[in-house]
């Protein structure tokens, strides 16, 4: 990626009428078993899940899996950390179906995209499948600061970390008639979140089960992690997979085939479990 | 002049010898100042730095202007056929211009010969919100200086196109672009300072001022836009932003919006610097109850120290995202030191620009549902049912109750530029009519995690235009005329000492229409829709008209019953210039 976007456009359509072939386009499993690449689309920024490590390498969990995949493919792994955008239907338009506004590829797979079925239906240019993962909101609590049996209701004395703006931060900001508004601590980000937990300036932090114990690293014994129930209609636990371009099924199963593969042979939850992660199984839909 | 081009592409030696280009004059902070008097040149956006895109040549007038006949025209060139927001500045024969991709030109503005092109090199995956567009540079001292979709701020040598300095605004990784034309202002302590805000960002982060040395980048003081945060002034903590959850609840000010995407304008004056101030965040209202201040406000602020000197909000505790962005446009009501500008929210305020006391607000577009009216300082009188409901509370089960908001989030008016006439006294306000079904919607998902969003369709008002360019008198509200446009407009306005007002359409028209009467007297079509702004000149007793064509920016990238206004323009990328013939010209 070292040209010009111009150019390396520009090269992209000379490509594409030699070959005969539309290279930015979508890639069927013939096309990428052809070019011997399987192209995958993670986060960038997105510890436990995937990062860029300072070298410039993709690291993670979703990095590790895509790895795992292409081998399982027999492919060499391209793994392309991308910022998230607005929302995850706007990552689908730039990393599968349509491509960078500001120029780049698309990739042949995109890991961790939610697969919750009005989701699915309007994003009518992909295939989301392959569900791998099942996350959750969870409360980390210090069990010497609140009553861990007391669950969210400890929390209208204490305070609470959450990150900014997620269906957990409108969930408590409202839940039992308000009662935790003026205890809640938002944060961009989850790790400030987690971090301002460690520090014992919250007594607890509300967020995904994943992030939390990743970020709790081996303090994890030291706090207690609860799993409230949450009468809301926010999305507080939801499954994870994989998408593909509409017309590129056959290279989703080949991925579906492999992510198989991967969990009965048990790499699946080593995988998690080398970042400090609990793999939690999708529940049967 | 044709030499310039030459001199870009060859050697030191080459170099050495443009020191000794005579006719190429620096650009002052007087220039600047002084931009709305000279009429041979246009060296600020908005045609002088109070932005009122006023021009007192009358060469071409209301009698002669259905003679306007192209003088040029020049393509931007690659396959980067993007929306092109910005305004051209002119100085010294040439043309200074920049365009989708974070691209800047200098031009002959005899021939419409390139004499430079500068390319920002993008890094892969930006993304930025809403087209890849630029809205114009700034001309200081030897410098043209713009901002890039990757949030950094380009100082180019104005005779070559190299880069002299670049300065980081922030991270593009955290989501920052920048967008707008920087501002160029005065000071006493530091010399010419150049203004920004920022765009984008991730959800949450706080919108901020700042003022950079024109000579280096080097930053003098930022300002945040959010009550609680602390400015800096010369690399030390200044002072506070408001009072510290004086309106807003609890630590939300930390995360509190206020985003400073479009560019400010300045009054001499009264020295001052106004900018606005987009939404708060996060976008459910009922999660902060308060004003939220200095969200979806106007700020003016002390050049020499960045201190706030009077703020008026728009929309306090907005809830339909109206970002108070909008451009302060100084002028003379009846000797009062009066301000204007046309909010997303649909109303026209009109301010003391000493002091910011509210003295008149009028709505501009019809239908407004979200408020009854304005009371006696300018706040609005809310419709409580037509506020977005609270996320908790929803009783289908699966989104809260879908509201209809007029207008829509896409303002009343968006980015583009209203214009004032001194000497029709009315100011021309680019608007649209529509409105919004907004929801809560639960079922969004931002970086693999569950949000709430908004759920939105925008629609029209009206089956047979969008876009609607009025003619509003600042003492009274009346609208004076209106000339309607079945797509949206989305570009600025310009109006002239020949009783005339420029415009653009997305239709791809250059109009020119009467300043009193509203009466269409000329239209060229550019071959691409028009989202930028206007400018006139005058070289060797001649009177120039550009713009730069090319269809883009937001409205091209939501759908719903919009869209069908749009999809069949075609994308383009050219500047025109237009002007009379020499015999039609002489008969005035």
């Amino acid at each position: 990626m070292g040209l010009a976007p111009a150019v390396s456009c520009l090269s992209f359509l000379v490509l594409s009428v030699i070959l005969g072939s539309s290279s930015v386009g979508a890639r069927p499993l013939d096309d990428v078993t052809a070019s011997g690449v399987l192209r995958v689309i993670v986060y960038d920024d997105f510890a436990p899940f995937s990062w860029t490590a300072p070298d410039g390498s993709v690291m993670g969990i979703d990095a590790d899996i895509a790895r795992a995949i292409a081998a399982r493919m027999k492919l060499q792994p391209d793994i392309i950390a991308r910022i998230a955008g607005e929302e995850v239907d706007d990552d689908l338009r730039s990393n599968i179906w349509q491509g960078p506004r500001t120029g780049g590829h698309v990739g042949d797979v995109m890991m961790h995209v939610p697969m919750e079925k009005q989701f699915i239906a309007r994003n009518t240019l992909v295939g989301i499948s392959n569900a791998y993962h099942h996350e959750k909101v969870v409360l980390a609590v210090h069990p010497d600061m609140v009553d861990p049996a007391a669950g969210l209701s400890a929390f209208r004395n204490a305070k609470i970390a959450v990150q900014f703006a997620t269906a957990a931060h409108y969930f408590i900001m409202f839940a039992d008639d308000e009662a935790y508004k003026t205890s809640v601590n938002p944060f961009r980000k989850i790790d400030a979140a987690v971090a301002s937990f460690l520090a014992r300036e919250n007594a607890g932090v509300l967020g995904p089960r994943s992030e939390i114990e990743a970020l709790l690293g081996d303090k994890r014994s030291s706090v207690r992690i609860v799993e409230p129930q949450f009468d809301t209609d926010l999305r507080m636990a939801w499954t994870i997979g994989t998408a593909i371009k509409h017309d590129s099924r056959d290279t989703g199963y080949a991925v579906g085939k492999a992510l198989q593969e991967l969990e009965s042979s048990g790499e699946l939850a080593a995988i998690f479990k080398s970042y400090g992660v609990t793999r939690v199984a999708p529940p049967v839909p | 002049m044709k030499t310039w081009k030459w001199f870009a592409t060859a050697s030191a030696l080459a170099l050495s010898l443009t020191v000794a280009q005579p006719s190429l004059a620096d650009v002052s902070i007087d220039d600047i100042v002084k931009d709305a008097e000279t009429t041979g040149d246009v060296v600020s956006n908005g045609l002088g730095p109070q932005g009122q895109r006023y021009s007192a040549l009358k060469t071409v007038n209301t009698g002669n202007v259905a003679g306007l006949v192209p003088a040029w025209a020049m393509s931007l060139g690659g396959e980067k056929m993007r929306g092109q927001e910005t305004q051209p500045l002119v100085k010294d024969g040439v043309m200074y211009i920049t365009g989708s991709y974070s691209r800047a030109w200098a031009i002959d503005t005899k021939t419409g010969r390139e004499i430079w092109q500068y390319d920002a090199r993008l890094p892969e995956g930006i993304l930025p919100c809403c087209d890849v567009i630029n809205r114009g540079g700034a001309l200081i001292k030897d410098k043209f200086i713009f901002g890039t979709l990757d949030a950094k701020l380009v100082a180019l040598d104005a005779k070559t196109g190299k880069v002299v300095w670049t300065k980081k605004i922030d991270d593009f990784k955290a989501g920052y672009s920048y967008t707008a034309a920087p501002l160029v202002v005065p000071s006493e302590k530091h010399g010419p300072l150049i203004v920004t805000g920022v765009s984008g960002g991730e959800f949450g982060i706080v919108g901020r001022i700042e003022a950079r040395k024109a000579d280096d980048g080097e930053l003098v003081w930022s300002r945040p836009t959010i009550e609680g945060h602390m400015g800096t002034l010369n690399g030390k903590e200044s002072t506070m932003t408001g009072k510290k959850n004086a309106t807003w609840p609890g630590d939300l000010w930390q995360t509190g919006g206020g985003a400073t995407w479009l560019g400010g304008t300045y009054d001499p004056e009264t020295k001052l610097i106004f900018m606005g101030t987009g939404n708060p965040a996060p976008w459910n209202s009922h999660m902060r109850p308060g004003d939220n201040l200095y969200s979806c406000s106007r700020l003016a602020l002390d050049p020499e120290t960045g201190e706030i000197k009077w703020h008026f909000q728009t929309t306090p505790n907005d809830g339909w995202d109206f970002d108070g962005v909008n451009e302060v446009v100084s002028f003379d009501l009846n000797g009062t030191k009066a301000a204007a500008t046309a909010d997303r929210n649909g109303y026209f305020y009109v301010l003391n620009r000493e002091n910011g006391k509210f003295i008149g607000g009028y709505p501009f577009v019809k239908n407004i549902s979200w408020a009854k009216g304005l009371d006696k300082d300018g706040r609005p009188i809310y419709v409580p049912e037509n506020r977005p409901g609270n996320p908790t509370k929803s009783k289908d089960g699966k989104k809260g109750d879908s509201i209809f908001a007029v207008p829509s989030f896409l303002g009343g008016k968006n980015w583009m530029p209203i214009a004032y006439s001194k000497d029709t006294k009315l100011f021309y306000i680019p608007s649209n009519e529509w409105g919004m079904d907004l929801w809560n919607e639960p079922v969004t998902y931002k970086k693999g995690a569950a949000y709430l969003g908004a759920g939105f369709t925008i629609k029209p008002i009206f089956d047979d235009h969008i876009g609607s360019l009025k003619a509003m008198d600042p003492a009274t509200g009346e609208v004076k005329w209106e000339y309607k446009n079945r797509a949206p407009l989305w570009g600025g306005i310009l109006t002239t000492g020949g009783g005339l007002v420029f415009f653009g359409t997305p239709e791809g028209d250059l109009k020119a229409m009467d300043a009193a009467s509203g009466k269409e007297l000329w239209a060229f079509n550019t071959g691409s829709g028009i989202v930028g702004s206007p400018v006139t000149w005058e070289q060797d007793g001649e009177q120039f008209i550009s713009v730069v064509s090319g269809w883009g920016g937001a409205v091209p990238l939501w759908g719903g019953e919009v869209a069908k206004t749009v999809a069949h323009l075609n994308q383009g990328g050219m500047v025109w210039t237009f002007k009379l013939p020499k015999q039609t010209a002489q008969k005035n």
